[in-house]
């Protein structure tokens, strides 16, 4: 690649994050209060939410992850981009009791939610405060590990350069304008990706005629390519399948990313039209990844292009296809890296400087919550590069780890206790307690098999995560059906017409 | 009390689900994926006490059949020709894939997002949300008056 198209390429990557510091520039004006500025201005149709939420949901996990992992083990990871009828199902099952709650009290946090339905139950608020901590670093490590691997192919610069530089332009655009301004560069985000997405999907049919000439060329090849991995369970053990069925199934509708953005709609009555938007744009970011890691996968076999990483995939199928796709596909990652990053780290801000002073009785003035906000989404950066440098991973693999241990966390808050009355306080506490205590099991374990200080198998491979979901949900409803009947945890008579709505 | 019953159903679900995919039973637990998701829908039409049950047929019921049956399909051709070249493909995918892009992806995508909104009203209407509104307004009227000396 020519240095001129390098630079080309640079300058069309850093137009997105001008543009996004233009629209968090421009976003100041609608901050007329510090809930504002964290999320609770209830001002945006479904057609902004819809992009934000795709692009925040997508990520660059969508982008680079999964067709690095259907590069290397085939169509298992595209379940997770397929299972779109996910979000619908959220918004259908929880979206209008979300909504209604914000009409009770002032809901800008996920914190806020919580404190509502469990009339401010501190110990919730912080095991709440501290797994979102937790799924924040790990998801954003995935961006970390994307963007590194952006600059890496264009220029080799430093994997902690890159990303120090990454989120400090990133903390440069969220701080003017807080959550207006993260829906915004989100929804503008997120266009970017879907104009990707038409454009490397026509690329794809161009060069490879379509899908049918990729399983020819791998029955033709003698690359060792797996047939295998072109079946509906890829070539990793079905567990995987399983896996990546069960979690955006169940985890989409209460991920962060979802949750604080249906409570910033003008009305519930809208969330049918968001979630169509976001089903569309999402299918759209679909066929995208499925060009990509195919169109991957066709030049391997055919041996035209040599692919050394597999999150390297999208990029060397960029740089094949030629400098029209690479103008849109790297700013797409970056994009895709942004949104997400920019979501989180308004979210780490707001757990340290509102939810979980709040939880430990602490009152922070309005005034230095920005402050400690600004400190804690820069602790929340190291953590993720730390994160992505410790782990080696995969970017799918970082991803999945985040989205599991997020579901884990708010799952019994925002699902089980929003469908039924009967979840109680207690009940939920010991579900967190428990989420807690195997997710750093879990982590633990992972970590330990990276340095090769244990053996340890997942029972039937499946992926930690699902037993750190099962468990928190199983222990919440039990303990509640234990623990019922305490004056404490009768429901507020406004929180329960929001449940019955 | 029926909805404390089925939260007791779903978390028997759950046991079932991760206990068979524990065991190597994968499939399976996607089946009985299924069945959870059937309750969470039983339960997310609930309004008052009532569930409405032809917003959980249609379109949550449709779109967990097409699961089913893109389950089924996908795993019946890929146990067919799982280690060869198949015989045919559709539209130029793996006839196990195709089944996903088919009857996992497409279809019930559009069916739950167009679904969805054509039964909007039902799952939301405006009086029911002004009178939510209402009511809350009255609620917080009653607080102010409790609290008042």
């Amino acid at each position: 690649m020519s240095d001129s198209v390098k630079y080309l390429i640079l300058a069309s990557s850093f137009a997105v994050l001008a543009i996004s510091f233009l629209i968090g520039l421009w976003a100041r004006r609608k901050v007329t209060s510090p809930e504002a500025f964290i999320g609770g201005a209830k001002i945006f149709g479904p057609l902004t939410v819809g992009l934000a939420t795709m692009a925040a949901v997508g990520s660059a996990f969508a982008v680079v992850g999964v067709p690095g992992l259907v590069f290397s083990s085939g169509n298992a990871i595209l379940l997770f981009m397929f299972a779109a009828p996910a979000f619908v199902f959220g918004y259908l099952v929880i979206g209008k009791k979300v909504r209604a709650l914000s009409e009770i009290g002032t809901v800008a946090s996920l914190g806020d939610l919580s404190d509502l339905r469990f009339n401010g139950h501190r110990g919730i608020k912080l095991l709440l405060s501290i797994m979102l901590f937790l799924g924040c670093a790990m998801y954003l490590s995935a961006q970390v590990e994307a963007c590194a691997k952006l600059f890496e192919n264009l220029f080799d610069w430093n994997a902690v350069v890159i990303a120090v530089v990454i989120f400090a332009i990133l903390i440069a655009y969220t701080v003017p304008s807080g959550e207006i301004g993260g829906v915004l560069t989100q929804a503008f985000q997120g266009l970017v990706i879907v104009v990707a997405g038409f454009i490397f999907t026509a690329s794809f049919f161009f060069v490879t005629g379509g899908f049918g000439p990729v399983l020819e060329a791998i029955a033709a090849s003698k690359s060792g390519l797996d047939p295998s991995a072109l079946t509906a369970w890829g070539s990793l053990p079905g567990a995987y399948s399983f896996a990546w069925i069960l979690l955006p199934t169940l985890g989409i509708m209460c991920q962060p990313q979802v949750l604080t953005r249906i409570t910033m709609m003008r009305t519930p009555r809208e969330l049918p039209k968001l979630s169509l938007y976001a089903v569309v744009t999402n299918m759209i970011t679909g066929l995208m990844v499925l060009s990509i890691g195919y169109c991957a996968i066709y030049l391997a076999a055919t041996g035209t292009v040599t692919i050394d990483h597999p999150d390297k995939a999208v990029f060397k199928v960029a740089d094949y296809l030629g400098i029209v796709a690479q103008m849109f596909v790297y700013p797409a990652v970056l994009a895709a890296a942004l949104s997400t990053s920019s979501l989180f780290l308004s979210l780490a801000g707001t757990i340290v400087s509102r939810d979980m002073p709040g939880a430990l009785g602490i009152t922070i003035e309005p005034a230095r919550q920005v402050t400690v906000s600004r400190i804690a989404m820069s602790v929340m950066g190291m953590a993720a590069i730390g994160f992505a440098a410790l782990s080696g991973d995969m970017v799918a693999i970082l991803g999945t780890y985040g989205f599991g241990t997020l579901a884990a966390a708010t799952f019994p808050v925002f699902v089980i206790s929003l469908l039924w009355k009967g979840a109680n306080g207690r009940g939920v506490m010991a579900g967190m307690v428990t989420a807690l205590a195997a997710t750093l099991g879990g982590v633990g374990v992972e970590l330990l098999k990276r340095f090769g200080l244990s053996d340890f198998a997942w029972p039937g491979s499946v992926p930690w995560y699902v037993f750190v979901m099962a468990a928190s949900v199983v222990v919440s409803i039990a303990a509640s059906l234990l623990f019922s009947g305490r004056e404490a945890d009768r429901l507020d008579r406004r929180v329960a017409l929001a449940l019955d709505l | 009390m029926i909805e404390t019953l089925l939260i007791i159903v779903s978390g028997l679900l759950w046991i079932l689900m991760v206990a068979l995919a524990g065991a190597g039973h994968w499939l399976a637990g996607l089946y009985v994926l299924l069945a959870l998701l059937l309750v969470y829908a039983v339960l997310g039409t609930s309004h008052r006490g009532r569930f409405d049950l032809r917003l959980v047929l249609f379109p949550t019921s449709v779109w967990l059949l097409s699961w089913a049956g893109a389950f089924a399909l996908g795993d019946y051709f890929a146990r067919a020709w799982g280690d060869a070249v198949p015989a045919f493909t559709v539209f130029g995918f793996h006839p196990s894939f195709a089944a996903i892009i088919v009857l996992f992806w497409i279809f019930p995508t559009l069916l739950m997002g167009f679904g969805f909104d054509g039964m909007s009203d039902r799952w939301l209407s405006q009086k029911q949300w002004d009178d939510f509104l209402e009511r809350i307004e009255e609620e917080n009227g009653t607080e102010e008056g409790e609290k008042a000396p």
